[in-house]
């Protein structure tokens, strides 16, 4: 019974639909405004380039191993290391007493 | 010019002291141990890498996951579902040797797996281990590996005795063969290089007509950097293989 | 002094016969490769993978005989 009295009351009762305060202003306007404020506070422009790290080998990763910058340059220098030591090495060893 | 090439091919594979304590044994620093380190210290630096390749591809990660990808294929197909405990010694093994064999293809290195002492001992205690998985696991019913299923009684003597001695023959031929191919690999790169070097070296006209054998000698370097993955792969196959047996028994 | 030499040579050579049998065996393994990727083009993929192995393996065994010539040469 107390259900059906409920409903009726609840249709009987008009919506709100206007109202004085919301005739007067867009109700988005205030949300907007924060928005752009936000946005307004965030840095524009390209992204500043990250610190160079000074440890040298964090270096050299950042040259050749992160992100878009890796290569296959690192072997080439492995390469070129092995050779050099190699070198030095087979000189130091054999290569100065044959001759 | 003499200085350029080496007395005996032989001589490449020598083992050269940088420190020595007592004798060759005992905490001496040689050539091996120097490759060793470098070969130990890439390793550990791409086992960083791959940790930080999460979601972030770059070509490092994607070269480090494609070897990834190959040995699980080769585990998951060989040894199952079951085998991905083994995964971790396998991928550590077939890293260790490709780095090894490719650090020695780089000119006046230093062929680490080469040297047949370290190589079959490695492979010998990897036999050991799988032996004695198989035992924990099967206990007396490993011995079972030896008698091939249907074997009519009188052979079964014969055949135990056959397939005891190809076993036990695993343990030596797994690292004779990398270290035979790299070995013998090696000596023709020197020897057909010197040999050029030698030809090229003689007269205007054999400077001239060395260019076509030249080629040939580049398609061996070429074939020498194809054996040196392969040869890594198929160690870690074959020994898949072989711990499959002491884990599945046939 | 020269015959143990000549001895050396020879028997370097000789251990290199063994070459031909791992040259026979590679080529059983193409020679299989193409009959099976003949009769069913489909199973390349598959198949070549394991020809490699087997080239490789055989491969291997003849580069036992190559290292045996070499050490008969250079370290004997």
């Amino acid at each position: 019974m107390s259900f059906i009295a409920r409903r009726q009351l609840s249709t009987l009762i008009p919506p709100k639909i206007a109202s004085v305060k919301n005739i007067g202003e867009n109700p988005n306007a205030k949300r907007m405004g924060e928005l752009v404020s936000f946005y307004k506070k965030l840095p524009t422009g390209p992204a500043p380039a990250a610190k160079k790290p000074i440890n040298p080998f964090l270096r050299y990763k950042a040259a050749y191993f992160d992100g878009n910058n890796a290569s296959g340059k690192p072997l080439v220098h492995f390469a070129a290391f092995i050779l050099i030591l190699g070198y030095t090495w087979e000189y130091q060893t054999h290569l100065k007493h044959h001759h | 010019m003499k200085k350029m090439f080496m007395h005996s091919p032989l001589e490449q594979f020598e083992m050269k002291m940088l420190l020595m304590m007592n004798d060759m044994l005992a905490l001496s620093m040689t050539n091996y141990v120097v490759y060793l380190g470098m070969v130990s210290f890439m390793m550990y630096n791409m086992m960083t890498l791959l940790n930080k390749t999460n979601l972030e591809w770059n070509r490092w990660g994607l070269a480090m996951l494609a070897m990834y990808d190959t040995m699980l294929n080769m585990v998951k197909s060989q040894m199952g579902n079951k085998g991905g405990y083994y995964f971790p010694l396998m991928f550590t093994l077939f890293t260790f040797m490709l780095m090894a064999n490719l650090v020695s293809m780089m000119p006046y290195s230093f062929a680490m797996s080469a040297q047949l002492v370290p190589v079959v001992s490695l492979s010998l205690s990897l036999w050991l281990g799988v032996t004695m998985l198989g035992l924990a696991k099967h206990k007396l019913v490993y011995f079972s590996l030896f008698v091939p299923n249907g074997t009519p009684l009188p052979l079964v003597p014969v055949l135990v005795l056959m397939e005891t001695l190809s076993n036990s023959s695993r343990a030596m031929s797994l690292g004779l063969r990398l270290s035979a191919n790299v070995l013998s690999g090696h000596l023709l790169m020197l020897m057909l290089g010197s040999l050029m070097f030698n030809l090229m070296n003689s007269s205007m006209f054999g400077m001239f007509f060395g260019m076509m054998p030249m080629l040939g000698v580049v398609a061996m370097v070429m074939l020498e950097f194809a054996m040196s993955m392969m040869q890594a792969y198929v160690f870690c196959m074959l020994f898949s293989g072989y711990m499959k047996d002491s884990m599945y028994l046939h | 002094m020269q015959l143990t030499l000549a001895a050396k040579y020879m028997g370097a050579s000789m251990a290199t016969l063994g070459l031909g049998g791992a040259a026979m065996g590679m080529a059983m393994v193409f020679v299989a490769l193409m009959n099976g990727t003949s009769r069913n083009p489909s199973l390349r993929a598959t198949l070549f993978p394991q020809a490699m192995l087997g080239f490789a393996l055989a491969e291997a065994c003849g580069l036992f005989c190559l290292m045996m010539s070499f050490l008969l040469l250079y370290a004997v």
